[in-house]
């Protein structure tokens, strides 16, 4: 524990301070920052490879019939898709940024856990090569969907065990993460820093982190009984034994839906970080925000069933999933207002990090308020994600970045990627609204002819926003050698917050006297 | 003799080591309780 070494060690501070060099350094990585760089690497290497894979889908669908995949490689790339951006992006990138920032935010010299950090770091690129490599076996990769509903999952070829090994190790990879993050926020924060002065990034992920460990054992579950199906002769999800296919969905979306709150709940915590710091105001509500986020972890247990409105339930139990789904619309309502209420008559600016942060607040609405009316009838998924995560990520690696690399990025640039980024987003899901109304179904390779125009424009609006990401990249390559200088506060002279207090770049040893909090 | 900072390195080290086991156990049973209800399901 760096903590502990930092005060019974202090003859060793020559030892610690120097920075490993060479490959070692990013194998044998234990220090936090090197672990949140590799993670966000990672994920922005995922995001644009799942990316690539939105984009061949979208190619797919420019035109009604079959023009380049065969429906068996389009379901490929549909569930690749989802796997990768999923566990691949959004879950890696917001470990990366715990990472990177919990222990600058608390205080804390380092992760609690710092060679548990290295390991769940080190098994995801072996559990995506797994789920990729599936692609050039017999039957090609993973096509039953990324919620892998049996039976159709168990008519995979040789992708299926790829897939389910792939899918046990970055659940062990996610469950390591969130016990570092839980041990390190519980017993590492700076004397004088009680759980309620706790920024509000560690606080949504310090619910999350509970939030995966117990639901990703749960989708460990799911899948080794799949496998055992599939291999040993077990019924759990066969009729013919004696099994329940709707069971895999129950089990399944008890993990799901957590999942999608896994997704979000760290989105809210950057954004809780960005609107006060560019509305020179402190956030209001935040005790209300903290019981907020811990309300809507606890309600997302009890909502699955909404997602399988059709399989045929008792009444009952579609008014209960139908009146708890709706009731999550209050804590998220509580957070919406509270957030509107730190800028009201605030001193706004409009920086790159706030503009993300102000997309993902009405764009994250119209996805929850569609939520909220789908909880009446069955989701639209990709406008809170995309717009929602993925924007958030974005915030946050504009907000922090001048604090990790001690340089600023050209503005001019990230305006640019925030623009283009926001209209192509919307020209590429809004007429999915209205193809949806008009009954076309999802996942499907080929469509009625009058589906295509709004096809048309879905695959416009795809191409520009995958090719905006292209000024993300240049954005943060161009800030992190060419930059120039950025302060210790980076954005404004009366930044609070431990992070703030350190020089920019964070130097690679921070904390190692832990600082008094007043 | 230990002094105090030693004593609450040590302290925290093994808060740190029953927290990290503890979680680990809820994780391990929540993957144990839904394979065996599931096994309990086939039955009933």
């Amino acid at each position: 524990m760096a903590h502990a070494d930092t005060h019974a060690h202090g003859d060793h501070h020559d030892h610690h301070d120097h920075k490993p060099t060479g490959i070692g350094r990013w194998l044998f990585a234990t220090n936090h920052k090197d672990i949140g760089t590799m993670y966000l690497v990672f994920a922005l290497t995922m995001f644009l490879l799942g990316g690539v894979m939105a984009m061949l889908i979208r190619l797919e669908l420019l035109q009604p019939g079959l023009q380049f995949f065969d429906p068996a490689r389009y379901n490929s790339l549909v569930t690749s898709h989802a796997l990768v951006m999923i566990f691949g992006g959004v879950m890696p990138a917001f470990v990366g940024l715990a990472n990177w920032m919990v222990p600058l935010q608390i205080g804390a010299p380092d992760m609690a856990l710092p060679r548990m950090n290295n390991y769940s770091f080190w098994i995801l690129p072996f559990a995506f090569t797994l789920l990729l490599s599936s692609f050039f076996t017999a039957g090609g990769g993973p096509a039953g969907g990324w919620t892998l509903y049996p039976p159709l999952s168990l008519q995979a070829g040789e992708s299926f065990p790829l897939t389910i090994f792939a899918i046990h190790l970055m659940g062990a990879s996610s469950i390591m993460g969130a016990i570092n993050v839980i041990v390190t926020i519980l017993n590492m924060r700076a004397p004088g820093m009680t759980l309620l002065k706790l920024p509000l990034f560690c606080w949504t992920w310090l619910i999350t982190a509970y939030l995966l460990i117990a639901v990703m054992p749960v989708l460990a579950g799911a899948v080794t009984m799949l496998l055992t199906d599939h291999y040993f002769g077990t019924s759990f999800f066969n009729p013919a034994g004696g099994g329940d296919p709707v069971m895999f969905q129950h089990i399944f979306w008890f993990f799901g839906h957590p999942e999608v709150y896994i997704l979000i709940l760290p989105a809210f915590g950057v954004v809780s970080e960005i609107i006060p710091t560019f509305s020179r105001k402190p956030l209001f509500g935040y005790d209300a925000m903290v019981y907020a986020t811990a309300s809507i972890a606890f309600l997302s247990f009890i909502v699955w069933a909404h997602h399988m409105f059709t399989v045929g339930m008792p009444l009952a139990g579609q008014m209960f999933f139908m009146m708890s789904t709706m009731l999550i619309a209050v804590p998220t309502g509580v957070k919406v207002f509270n957030w509107t209420t730190t800028m009201w008559r605030g001193s706004l600016t409009f920086e790159p990090p706030m503009l993300f942060a102000l997309a993902f607040l009405f764009l994250f609405s119209i996805g929850g308020f569609s939520g909220l009316m789908l909880a009446i009838a069955p989701a639209d998924y990709q406008y809170v994600l995309v717009p929602g995560a993925v924007f958030a990520i974005m915030a946050g690696v504009y907000y922090w970045l001048p604090k990790w690399s001690g340089r600023m990025y050209n503005m001019t640039l990230a305006k640019w990627h925030f623009w283009l980024s926001t209209i192509s987003v919307n020209v590429l899901f809004f007429p999915q609204h209205f193809l949806g109304l008009a009954g076309m179904p999802r996942r499907i390779p080929d469509y009625s002819v009058q589906f295509t125009d709004w096809n048309v424009v879905s695959s416009i609006g795809g191409f520009a926003f995958g090719l905006s990401q292209l000024l993300f990249i240049a954005a943060i390559v161009h800030g992190v050698w060419y930059g120039k200088p950025a302060t210790g506060k980076v954005w404004d002279a009366d930044m609070h917050g431990l992070e703030w207090t350190l020089p920019s770049p964070a130097p690679y040893h921070s904390f190692e006297e832990a600082p008094e909090i007043h | 003799m230990n002094t105090p900072i030693q004593d609450e390195d040590r302290n925290r080290r093994a808060r740190t080591r029953r927290l990290t086991l503890v979680l680990f156990a809820v994780a391990i049973a929540f993957y144990a309780a839904f394979i065996g209800l599931s096994v309990l399901h086939g039955r009933a």
